[in-house]
């Protein structure tokens, strides 16, 4: 038995037990935060923590004269090894998750309770043309597509869990899905879908006329919608969408998983945070606003494509080839018309733009490739850089050019062209051929090659 | 009884030590109970255990340990 002052124990894991705390809690209820993408980027926070509640401890053991906690005790160690586990596993979940493992609907941590499944039909109902339709549910997927006639059908698959089947059978017969007829159209929708055991997963498979409009609503379910004449907006907090050869409009927003969107006679419109896109054979303007980790596809595209995320905007006109964009690079092709780009931290490679370009870049290398002479004005601002430009040998352009801390080089020559690389800055000016469209290269602490294609 | 010869040592670490159990044993039913009357299911609010844990143990690395008796 001693008696007196020992050490006190550090106030570093209760630190991090309550910003773990902080952090499960806040993902609970915010479905778009996805945690793991944020411990991937952040963890060097952990690391300020610990060293924070180091300088409390030896303040606190300072002022009362007691022994100082050691830098790192056993329990903490064994904390911080539980904590990096729970975060590689909630990795490897988001990983199998994104590779499209199926989890089950009713993923959840009770071992003893199994997935019960059973299914009806509605008896369907006439609807008069372009009528609106609503389609929602709480948990499932929902399929809707355009069929003969005038009816709408609607096949429900429900899925519960249970310690028994009967159990399971019982939850799912209080849930029953109803037609409405509202002001504003017809509403599909289930009642009492929660219950204190969760929520019983419904499955809709629609089939509607082809003359409506729709509206379709998944709180966590993936929703796939083809065939429909009206303007289609989608809506899930949790899985994918997939819209198929629609003649009018076509919005989605989705908050964790992948879009696709094909064929699609008027406008997209894609919002939210998720992973890959893919948008193509569009006959109006595809604007797509928020944060995908990628990769984001886009091919075919007649009006303009617009996109826009805390990392890139960029405005193409007329996107005959194809734009690809992952978080490391930009790749865009044959477009008709003008691009306006503008980001940060990417490579971008850019071949056969018709139109005016204009990209603004930092710390990345730009690639730019013409097969014809350019016609239109192109504007290049890099910081820190590497840009290429490749044009045909019998392009005829005015350049101007500058490579602050970097160097100039062109396989074009002309006694109009003046190359110049002293004191550690490159320039390039004057006149190839007749002259015609301008060239404006700046960049920084990176060479500027001027290339010819034969 | 054999507990009846030790020294309880009533530090102010030692008492919000004393405290952990029953806390956690309290925050742990009201959790369920809220999980039985609202929306609100234990899977959803259980980081709040860690919240409570996590805000006794600074407490507690802040509190004294003057006079404390080891046994």
């Amino acid at each position: 038995m001693s008696n007196g002052q020992g050490q006190r124990s550090s106030i570093f894991s209760g630190l991090l037990l309550i910003f773990l705390g902080v952090l499960f809690l806040f993902e609970r209820f915010h479905q778009e935060f996805q945690i793991w993408h944020y411990f991937y980027r952040f963890w060097p926070v952990l690391l300020i923590v610990w060293g924070l509640a180091k300088i409390i401890d030896h303040l606190s053991a300072q002022r009362s004269g007691e022994g100082k906690p050691p830098l790192l005790s056993g329990g903490e160690a064994a904390l911080m090894v539980l904590v990096v586990f729970v975060f590689i596993g909630l990795g490897a979940k988001h990983w199998l998750v994104g590779r499209d493992v199926n989890l089950g609907p009713n993923f959840h941590m009770d071992p003893f309770s199994k997935d019960f499944s059973q299914s009806e039909e509605l008896s369907p109902k006439t609807l008069p043309a372009n009528a609106h339709v609503t389609l929602t549910t709480d948990r499932g997927d929902i399929t809707a597509h355009a069929g003969e006639g005038n009816d709408l059908r609607v096949t429900v698959n429900k899925s519960a869990s249970g310690s028994t089947e009967s159990a399971a059978q019982e939850r799912m017969n209080k849930v029953k899905v109803v037609i409405e007829q509202t002001g504003g159209g017809y509403v599909v929708h289930p009642v009492n879908q929660e219950d204190s055991d969760g929520t019983v997963g419904i499955d809709l498979e629609v089939t509607l006329p082809k003359q409506i409009s729709l509206w379709v609503n998944s709180s966590h379910g993936d929703i796939k919608i083809s065939e429909i004449a009206g303007p289609v907006t989608a809506r899930t907090d949790s899985g994918d969408v997939e819209i198929h050869n629609v003649s009018s409009d076509a919005s989605a927003k989705i908050t964790k998983g992948d879009a696709r969107i094909t064929g699609v006679g008027g406008n997209v419109s894609l919002t939210g945070h998720g992973n890959e896109i893919e948008i193509s054979e569009v006959k109006g303007n595809a604007a797509l606003d928020g944060d995908f980790f990628g990769p984001i596809r886009v091919r075919s595209v007649a009006g303009t494509t617009h996109y826009r995320s805390q990392k890139a905007d960029m405005t193409l006109v007329g996107v005959r080839g194809r734009l690809e964009l992952d978080s490391e690079q930009i790749e865009i092709s044959d477009v008709s018309g003008s691009a306006n780009l503008a980001t940060h931290d990417k490579d971008i490679e850019a071949e056969n733009i018709s139109g005016r370009i204009d990209i603004a870049d930092s710390k990345g290398n730009i690639k730019l490739r013409f097969s014809q002479p350019p016609r239109e004005d192109i504007n290049i601002a890099d910081d820190s850089g590497e840009v290429d430009l490749t044009l045909p040998s019998n392009s005829s352009f005015e350049i101007s050019a500058i490579s602050q801390s970097g160097e100039v080089q062109s396989e074009f020559e002309d006694a109009s062209l003046k190359l110049q690389n002293d004191n550690g800055t490159g320039r390039l000016s004057g006149k190839v051929g007749a002259g015609g469209p301008k060239i404006h290269i700046a960049t920084s602490y990176g060479t500027f090659y001027l290339r010819k294609s034969s | 009884m054999a507990d009846s010869n030790r020294v309880h040592c009533a530090c102010a670490n030692c008492r919000i030590r004393s405290l952990m159990g029953p806390v956690i044993l309290i925050t742990v039913g009201v959790l369920f109970l809220i999980g039985q009357y609202s929306r609100y299911s234990f899977g959803d609010l259980w980081p709040v255990l860690l919240i409570v844990i996590g805000f006794i143990l600074v407490l507690q690395s802040l509190a004294s340990k003057q006079g404390h008796i080891s046994s």
